[in-house]
C-alpha cells in the first residue's frame, strides 16, 4: 500500500474519525483507523462498536492495500504538520512510513482482518433531509437528554412519524427527556419518512451527527431499521446501533389543561435567571417564581445562607397569586433555546408540570418539572 | 419404623447445639457457676480447651442427691416459677451438663454450703457411674476431659488449638465485664492467660476523662471502668465516656470510646441485655447510627453498654447460646441507646485519642517506636489488632521533626521567616506579655508555626498540638452546611414520568411504613400495585437519581440496620463535597490570625476533633511526655 495525499483532506478525514474513536479502551484495535486505498480512493473506517464512521477521500495512489494505525496519533500527528504539505504512506512489513516535507514517521500497525464492522442488515425505510433540519431537531433537543445509565432508554432522542398537535400536518418529531424536563421538536415530514415508528438514538451519535452537519451543506440521507441508523452525507457515511428499549408514552405528561399563561421577555428572564442562582452553589439551584399583578419577583437561596431577589415585568392574564419552584438550570437550558423575544409558560398548579413555548415558533415545546422549595 | 431415641443420643444431638466448641463448654460451666452466686472462678485448659476443662467455683454447691439429677436433660434449679418469661438466671433450659456429659469424659465434684461432704460424679460419654466420696473445700468442680472423643465428625471440625483458646478468652472476658464483683482467672498447664484484679485490689484508680472531683453518674461506674481497663486495655478508660440513661421501663448504662480511638471492625463492642453477653445486629445497628457523622462509616467505636429491661419485655429464648434476643419495645430501646450515646459525645467536643498522641510520641522515639503505646494487657495484644494501629499510625508517617523544614510565619506581616530563626522557647514565651499566657489557655493554644503549608504548630502551656488544617476546616465548614440545610427544608424534584420500583411485597411494606420520614428527606413513593411503587419526587441535590437503585439500597439499609440512614448519608456525601472544595486545602499559607481563627473555630465546633472520615484532625504532645524523650 501506498499513496499521497493533500495534508488538508487527511486533516478534515481524521478529526472526524478521532472524535468517534474512544481515547482508551480495552480492545487495542479498537484504538486504530482502518485505511483501505483502492480505485483511487482512501476509505477511512472507524468504530466504538456502537457508531461506525467510514470516510472517503481522494488520493493519489501508488499501490492498493489495506491497514490499520492508532487514529489519535495519527491525527495529532497531520495536525501539526504544514498544511502546504502532501504526506506520503508506505506500508512495510511491521509498519507505515509517514513522509511530509522534512519530516518521517513510522506507526505501528495491527492486521485489518481483525477490525471490527457492524453487522449490517437490510434498511427498512429511507428519507432525505436538508441538513438545517436535522441540525435543529438536535441543537434544540439535546440538552434534555438523560445521563443516568440506568435509564438507558432515556440516553438518546426518540425520532418519530406524526401528527402535529392540531392534526392537519405530518411532522417528523424528536423527544428528548431525562424525567425531570421534555424537549419535543419537530419538522415538517420529509418524504419516505411515513413509516419510522419510533427509534432512539444513543447520545454520542446525536453529538457526532450535530458537529458533522455543521459543516455540511446539502442533503443528508437517513436510512433505518429495528436496530440501526444510518447517516449519509456525502462522503461521509455514519452507522450506529440503535437504543433497544421503548420510550416512555411522552404525549401524556405532557400537560393538556395548562391555563395560567406568563408571557415574558426570554433575553431578560434567562439572565434573571442565571444572577439570582449565583448564589445557590448546590446542584439543585433551586429558584422561586412568585407572580402577581403582572410582576415576577425571583427569590433564590442556599445552604450558605446566601440570598437573591429580582422583579420583572410580565404579562400575567390569571391576576392572581401564584408562585412554583424550578431549578434554575433546568430554566436557563429551556430558554436558551428560545429564538423569539418573548418566551410563553402555561402553568397548572404548582406541583404540576409547566409548558415552556416559542411565541413564534410551534414546532418547539417544552416541558418543565417544578421543584418542592 | 418409627422408634424413640435412646436418651444417650437424644442427649448427643442436644450436645449439638449447645456445645459446640470447648469455648460453648467454658461459657455454659461458667454460667452455672454464676447462677450458683460464685464470686471467684478458676478456669484451667489445656490444648485450647480440647483434651482438658476444669472450672472451680466457690459457689453454693450441690448436695449428694442433686448429682444425678444435675445432669439429666431439662433437669434445673433455675426456673422456679415455670415461667419461661421471667428468667433471672444466665442459664434456664437444663441443657448443658446433660449435653457436655455425653460428649466428653466429664467428672462434677460438688459440696453444698450446708454440708460437711464433698460427692463427685463421673460419666464416660453418657454413661454414668457411681457417686463416690471425694474432697473439695468449698463450690463446684467440674471436669471435661476429651471433649468429643465418641463424635469423631464434630471433633474433626475444631480448630488449631491457639484459635479455640482466642474464643475461650472471649467467652471469659465478655462475662468478666458483665460480673464486675467476681473474679476470673484462666490459666493453661503453663502460665496465667488472664486474671481479674479483684474489687479489693484495684486500689490504684484509673485516669478517666472524667474530672476528678466529678461524681460518678452511676453506681459502681470506677469498678467497671477498672475491668474494663483490665479486658479492653489500659488505655481505654482515658479514652472513654460513659454513658447512662434510665426510663420508666429501660436502664442503660455503660462507657463507649471516644471517636478517633476506634477500630476496624466490631469485635471490641460489647453488648449486655440484662447481663447476658449478645451479639444483637439491632444494637450494633443503633451504635453505628449514634456515631454517624462522629466516625467514618469503616471504622467502629469500642464500648460496653449494658441494659437492663424487665425481664417481661424480653426474649432470651431465641438462640440455644442465648446471644440473641427479642425484645418488646425494639424501637424504643434502640432509640435510647442512640440518645444516650449521641448525648454523651454531644459533650466531648474535641478530645483527640490519647492512643493517636501516644502514637505520635513514639514515633519520635528512636527505640522500639510501638513498644510505649501497646505495652498494656498483653493476653489480649491479638484483640488489639496490630493491624489497625498500623493504619493509624500510618496517617502520622509524614510527620519528621526537621528544623530545616519550619516554616516560621512572622505574626505581625504573616511573611514566612527563614529557619535559622528558631521557634520561640518555653522561656521566652514566659517573658511575653500577660495577655500571651492567657490566651495560652485555649485548649488548642495559639497558633506558632505552619510547617509544609499544611500543618500548624500550636502552643497551649502544657502541649505543643499539630493540626492538619485541610481536614480541621472541612470538618467546620461541613458542620455549617449541615446546619443551614438542616434549617432550610430539603429540596425535592418532582419527575415528569414517576418511577416503577418492582419490589417483593413484603418490602414495598417495609418501605411504605417510612415514607413520612422519607418525604422528609426530599424522596416521595407511593404504594403502585401489590409488588411496585411510583418514586415521585426525588431530592434535587442528588441530581439524576437511579431510582430502582436508591430504593434498594434504602431497603438493605432497612433490613440490616431498621433505618433510613441510607438516603440521608447519601445526601451528607453531596454536603461532604461541597464541604471539600470549600475548604483551604494542605499546601496553602497561612497567616497567624489564619490560624488562630482556625483553632478558636474548632474550640467551638462539635466533632472538631475528628476529619469527616473519622481521622483525627490534631494531635496533641504532652510537654511531659516531651520532656521525657530527652531523658529530662
Amino acid at each position: 500500500m501506498k499513496f499521497t495525499v493533500k495534508q488538508a483532506d487527511l486533516l478534515k478525514a481524521t478529526s472526524h474519525v478521532q472524535s468517534i474513536v474512544e481515547r482508551k479502551t480495552t480492545v487495542p484495535i479498537l484504538s486504530n483507523v482502518k485505511m483501505t486505498v483502492s480505485d483511487g480512493k482512501l476509505i477511512l473506517h472507524a468504530t466504538d462498536m456502537e457508531i461506525e464512521l467510514a470516510e472517503t477521500i481522494d488520493v493519489e495512489v501508488e499501490e492498493e492495500g489495506t491497514a490499520t494505525t492508532p487514529a489519535h496519533t495519527l491525527y495529532e500527528i497531520v495536525k501539526k504538520l504544514p498544511s502546504s504539505e502532501d504526506i506520503e504512506f508506505t506500508l512495510t512489513e511491521n509498519q507505515i512510513d509517514l513522509k511530509a516535507g522534512r519530516s518521517r514517521f513510522s506507526l505501528s500497525i495491527l492486521a485489518s482482518d481483525e477490525f471490527p464492522v457492524l453487522k449490517q442488515n437490510e434498511y427498512t425505510g429511507s428519507f432525505e433531509i436538508d441538513t438545517e433540519s436535522v441540525s435543529y431537531l438536535i441543537n434544540k433537543s439535546r440538552f434534555a437528554i438523560s445521563t443516568e445509565e440506568t435509564r438507558y432508554y432515556l440516553n438518546g432522542i426518540y425520532m418519530h412519524a406524526s401528527d402535529n398537535d392540531t392534526e392537519d400536518n405530518k411532522v417528523l418529531r424528536v423527544v428528548a427527556t431525562d424525567g425531570h424536563r421534555l424537549a419535543r421538536v419537530e419538522v415538517e415530514l420529509p418524504e419516505g419518512a411515513e413509516n419510522l415508528q419510533g427509534i432512539i438514538v444513543p447520545r454520542k451519535t446525536v453529538h457526532e451527527i450535530f458537529k458533522l452537519s455543521e459543516n455540511f451543506e446539502g442533503n443528508i440521507k437517513i436510512s433505518f431499521n429495528e436496530t440501526l441508523i444510518k447517516f449519509e452525507m456525502g462522503s461521509i457515511t455514519i452507522t450506529s446501533k440503535l437504543i433497544d428499549g421503548s420510550f416512555p408514552d411522552y404525549q401524556r405528561v405532557i400537560p393538556k389543561n395548562n391555563n395560567k399563561l406568563l408571557e415574558l421577555e426570554a433575553v431578560s428572564f434567562a439572565k434573571s435567571v442565571d444572577r439570582v442562582s449565583t448564589v445557590s452553589l448546590d446542584r439543585s439551584r433551586a429558584i422561586k417564581l412568585e407572580i402577581q399583578d403582572n410582576q415576577l419577583t425571583l427569590v433564590a437561596n442556599s445552604v450558605s445562607n446566601n440570598q437573591a431577589e429580582e422583579d420583572m415585568e410580565v404579562t400575567w392574564e390569571n391576576g392572581e397569586e401564584f408562585s412554583i419552584g424550578f431549578n434554575g438550570k433546568y430554566l436557563l437550558d429551556i430558554i436558551n433555546q428560545i429564538e423569539d423575544e418573548t418566551v410563553q409558560i402555561t402553568f397548572g398548579q404548582s406541583t404540576e408540570p409547566a409548558i415552556l413555548r416559542d411565541v413564534s415558533d410551534d414546532s418547539l415545546l417544552y416541558v418543565l418539572m417544578p421543584m418542592r422549595v | 419404623m418409627l422408634r424413640l431415641l435412646p436418651k444417650n443420643l437424644i442427649n448427643q444431638i442436644s450436645a449439638g447445639e449447645v456445645v459446640e466448641r470447648p469455648a460453648s463448654v467454658v461459657k455454659e460451666l461458667v454460667e452455672n457457676s454464676l447462677d450458683a452466686g460464685a464470686t471467684s472462678i478458676h478456669i484451667i485448659i489445656r490444648d485450647g480447651g480440647k483434651s482438658y476443662i476444669s472450672i472451680t467455683d466457690n459457689g453454693k454447691g450441690l448436695c449428694k442427691d442433686d448429682l444425678h439429677l444435675a445432669v439429666q436433660r431439662h433437669a434445673t434449679s433455675k426456673l422456679p416459677n415455670d415461667d419461661l418469661f421471667d428468667i433471672n438466671t444466665m442459664g434456664f433450659r437444663g441443657e448443658a451438663l446433660p449435653s457436655i456429659a455425653s460428649v466428653s469424659r466429664f467428672t462434677l465434684t460438688s459440696k453444698q454450703d450446708t454440708s460437711s461432704e464433698a460427692w463427685q460424679l463421673t460419666i464416660n460419654g453418657g454413661t454414668q457411674e457411681e457417686i463416690i466420696p471425694a474432697t473439695l473445700q468449698q463450690g463446684t468442680r467440674i471436669e471435661v476431659k476429651d471433649l468429643f472423643y465418641n463424635t469423631p465428625a464434630r471433633l474433626k471440625f475444631l480448630k488449631a488449638d491457639t484459635t479455640e483458646q482466642t474464643h475461650i478468652l472471649d467467652i471469659i472476658r465478655r462475662l468478666s465485664q458483665s460480673f464486675i464483683k467476681v473474679d476470673f482467672s484462666l490459666s493453661d498447664d503453663k502460665r496465667s492467660l488472664f486474671t481479674t484484679k479483684g474489687q479489693q485490689t484495684h486500689g490504684q484508680q484509673p485516669h478517666t476523662l472524667q474530672d476528678q472531683d466529678q461524681d460518678p453518674i452511676f453506681a459502681d461506674q470506677e469498678l467497671m471502668l477498672a475491668r474494663l481497663s483490665q479486658t479492653i486495655g489500659k488505655d481505654f478508660p482515658e479514652n472513654s465516656l460513659p454513658i447512662y440513661h434510665k426510663s420508666d421501663d429501660i436502664f442503660i448504662k455503660g462507657f463507649i470510646s471516644i471517636p478517633t480511638y476506634n477500630r476496624k471492625d466490631s469485635r471490641q463492642q460489647f453488648f449486655y441485655v440484662n447481663n447476658r453477653p449478645m451479639k444483637d445486629k439491632q444494637l450494633f445497628g443503633a451504635v453505628r447510627r449514634a456515631y454517624r457523622g462522629y466516625i467514618y462509616h469503616d471504622r467502629f467505636p469500642i464500648l460496653a453498654i449494658f441494659i437492663e429491661v424487665n425481664n417481661r419485655n424480653v426474649d432470651m429464648n431465641v438462640h440455644p447460646a442465648k446471644t440473641e434476643v427479642r425484645f418488646r419495645y425494639q424501637q424504643q430501646i434502640q432509640s435510647a441507646l442512640v440518645s444516650a450515646i449521641r448525648h454523651t459525645l454531644a459533650q466531648s467536643t474535641f478530645e483527640v485519642s490519647t492512643t493517636v498522641n501516644a502514637q505520635a510520641i513514639s514515633m519520635l522515639e528512636k527505640e522500639e517506636p510501638q513498644s510505649q503505646s501497646y505495652s498494656q494487657s498483653q493476653s489480649y495484644s491479638q484483640h488489639l489488632s496490630p493491624k489497625a494501629s498500623l493504619i493509624t499510625r500510618n496517617h502520622f508517617e509524614p510527620m519528621q521533626v526537621n528544623a530545616n523544614e519550619f516554616n516560621l510565619v512572622n505574626p505581625d506581616t504573616g511573611e514566612v521567616l527563614p529557619p535559622t530563626s528558631q521557634p520561640t522557647s518555653q522561656g521566652t514565651s514566659e517573658s511575653e506579655s500577660e495577655s500571651e499566657l492567657t490566651r495560652e489557655s485555649y485548649p488548642l493554644g495559639m497558633a506558632k508555626a505552619q510547617l509544609h503549608k499544611t500543618y500548624i504548630i500550636s502552643q497551649t502551656s502544657e502541649s505543643i498540638i499539630i493540626t492538619d488544617q485541610h481536614s480541621a476546616h472541612e470538618r467546620i465548614t461541613y458542620e455549617t452546611l449541615k446546619d443551614n440545610m438542616a434549617k432550610n427544608q430539603i429540596k425535592g424534584q418532582l419527575l415528569l414520568v414517576p418511577d416503577v420500583v418492582q419490589l417483593l411485597e413484603e418490602e414495598l411494606a417495609l418501605i411504605l411504613k417510612q415514607a413520612k420520614k422519607l418525604e422528609q428527606l426530599g424522596l416521595v413513593i407511593e404504594k403502585f400495585s401489590h409488588n411496585s411503587l411510583l418514586v415521585r419526587q426525588t431530592p434535587a441535590l442528588l441530581g439524576e437519581v437511579d431510582s430502582q437503585g436508591l430504593i434498594a439500597d434504602l431497603l438493605s439499609g432497612l433490613t440490616e440496620w431498621g433505618d433510613c440512614d441510607i438516603l440521608q448519608e447519601k445526601l451528607s456525601a453531596v454536603v461532604h463535597r461541597m464541604a471539600c472544595h470549600g475548604s483551604v486545602r494542605a499546601g496553602k499559607i497561612l497567616n497567624i490570625e489564619e490560624m488562630n481563627n482556625l483553632l478558636r473555630t474548632m474550640e467551638n465546633t462539635p466533632k472538631s476533633a475528628q476529619c469527616i472520615h473519622g481521622r483525627p484532625t490534631y494531635v496533641k504532645l504532652e510537654l511531659k511526655q516531651i520532656e521525657k524523650l530527652f531523658g529530662r
